[in-house]
């Protein structure tokens, strides 16, 4: 892993999500929608990663670059850390999952990326929640989970053509191979 | 004895995942000035990207293409009456400036008062937060230290009095409130929009007057025994109560009295006698009342923001000069 390539892309990412990314929020009746441009990443890094420490690790600062440039959630302000566990644990998981899949192609970067937002949204909204000064209604815990949802799918969308481009980068953060790519029946 | 002891990046992440664990768990304490530090890193590059984004969406808000049919001639009826009114008060005018040519006090009159108990602080939005969920907003305020608490606004104040002021005299026109600051380091601050889901303000419910439209029946409970009359300028008192934000981009008003007869359209203003306010400040307007499905005799009043909130980009921070309430 080439550490301080990962590190300026994922300070470009925040850059973009927390600017022209809010082009491609829109409100909804659960609240606002929006993608999560570093996810991809992560799950791209967990797909390359020679050793599963490599994939939590550049997991873990792109959690926690998400956690600093994010004040407010679903229970108004928020702490900082679960993003960077949430983060690293999904790409722990990813990892291990990963020869299941057939990685190259895109209905499987989109589902495992969708997959990706699910669970480490999921995990920060909860401990969000928990950790919430005053108590979280039901009912806003359950809107948070819609938005989440609602984020992972459109994550997915955009996925592909990220994985696109980050590919295009590969040799700039990711160092020789991440072992055999399972390819595809013929 | 020697002890070997490898240190790798298995090591390292375990202490990493138990730092943030331990950040988690230590809440705000160490939120507030993590980001802090963090939030030197972004607003050098994050200015411009930020100015595209305001730009484009501030062309893009539908609020933007002007009124619709119903609301222009709503308007153009307001305007009219309005204009009746202002007639009236001109000819009264008129007497009171005879009579007060009489008087010779002008020290009294013209002399330097304090109009608004605070200063106004051009700040600018540099970045969103990361997240959708996220209702906030980095703002930078001339690299000043901010007041956490402060309210933001939108527009700036303007004077109509012909003499020359002295700087911090001012009149508050048409402004919004947007939010307020709830963090705040030394160049950047965070502020926390008014349709947060943890945003609250004591504020003044306007019942909206329109000539022509359909009577409110409402109970009048000022000192005497309930009585139901019709909504009047002489009855008209504004209806204290608390906004909050919803997350999805609006506000609300839980528990309003039914027999207020608080209709869309009405206006929501942040009021002063709460103490954060040093002035009352227009928030947003009515556009659905809700019953209360377990008492019938409260309502669920839901607004929406007068501010364009997705397109914010320059906002005025009120800091007061002296605290606010006191002498």
């Amino acid at each position: 892993m080439r550490w301080i390539p990962l590190l300026i892309l994922t300070y470009l990412l925040v850059v973009v999500q927390t600017t022209l990314g809010r082009l491609l929020v829109f409100s909804t009746a659960i609240g606002p929608v929006g993608p999560d441009l570093l996810a991809p990443l992560a799950v791209f890094v967990a797909f390359g990663a020679r050793s599963w420490p490599d994939a939590m690790l550049a997991a873990w600062a792109m959690g926690l670059a998400v956690d600093l440039a994010t004040a407010g959630g679903p229970a108004g302000a928020t702490v900082v850390g679960p993003m960077a566990v949430a983060y690293a644990l999904t790409a722990g998981v990813l990892f291990r999952v990963r020869e299941a899949f057939f990685r190259e192609r895109v209905l499987t970067q989109g589902l495992l990326t969708c997959a990706f937002c699910l669970l480490a949204h999921g995990l920060w909204i909860t401990a969000q929640s928990l950790l919430a000064p005053g108590a979280v209604p039901w009912s806003l815990y359950g809107r948070a989970w819609g938005q989440v949802a609602a984020v992972g799918l459109y994550t997915a969308v955009l996925t592909p053509l990220l994985h696109y481009a980050f590919s295009k980068t590969r040799r700039w953060i990711l160092v020789g191979s991440a072992g055999a790519v399972r390819r595809g029946r013929r | 004895m020697r002890f070997r002891t490898t240190f790798t990046r298995k090591h390292v992440l375990g202490i990493l995942v138990a730092l943030s664990v331990l950040a988690s768990v230590s809440g705000p304490r160490v939120a507030g000035p993590l980001r802090q530090v963090a939030g030197f890193l972004l607003p050098p590059v994050s200015d411009l990207p930020m100015y595209a984004v305001t730009q484009v969406q501030s062309r893009l808000s539908p609020r933007q293409g002007g009124l619709s049919a119903v609301e222009a001639e709503q308007l153009r009826r307001e305007n009219d009456y309005l204009r009746r009114v202002s007639a009236y008060w001109r000819r009264y005018g008129e007497v009171y400036r005879r009579r007060s040519e009489d008087l010779s006090n002008f020290q009294r009159m013209y002399g330097p008062t304090v109009d608004l108990a605070c200063e106004l602080i051009p700040a600018r939005i540099l970045a969103a937060g990361a997240l959708p969920y996220d209702q906030t907003r980095m703002v930078r305020g001339g690299g000043r230290k901010l007041r956490v608490g402060s309210p933001v606004t939108t527009r700036l104040l303007v004077t109509r009095r012909a003499k020359a002021l002295p700087s911090r005299l001012a009149v508050v026109t048409s402004n919004f409130l947007v939010g307020r600051i709830v963090a705040s380091g030394a160049f950047t601050a965070r502020l926390q929009l008014i349709t947060d889901p943890s945003f609250a303000i004591p504020v003044r419910i306007r019942r909206v007057i329109v000539p022509g439209q359909r009577r409110r029946w409402i109970t009048v409970t000022g000192g005497e025994l309930p009585r139901t009359a019709p909504l009047t300028a002489a009855n008209n008192e504004p209806v204290d109560a608390i906004v909050r934000g919803t997350g999805t981009g609006r506000l609300v008003v839980r528990d309003v009295k039914e027999y207020h007869k608080i209709r869309p359209g009405d206006l929501l203003v942040a009021s002063a006698a709460g103490g954060e306010m040093p002035t009352e400040v227009h928030i947003g307007k009515v556009v659905e009342v809700r019953r209360d499905p377990e008492d019938a005799r409260r309502v669920t009043v839901l607004a929406e923001p007068h501010a364009p909130l997705a397109g914010l980009r320059n906002v005025y921070i009120l800091s007061p000069i002296a605290p606010v309430g006191g002498s």
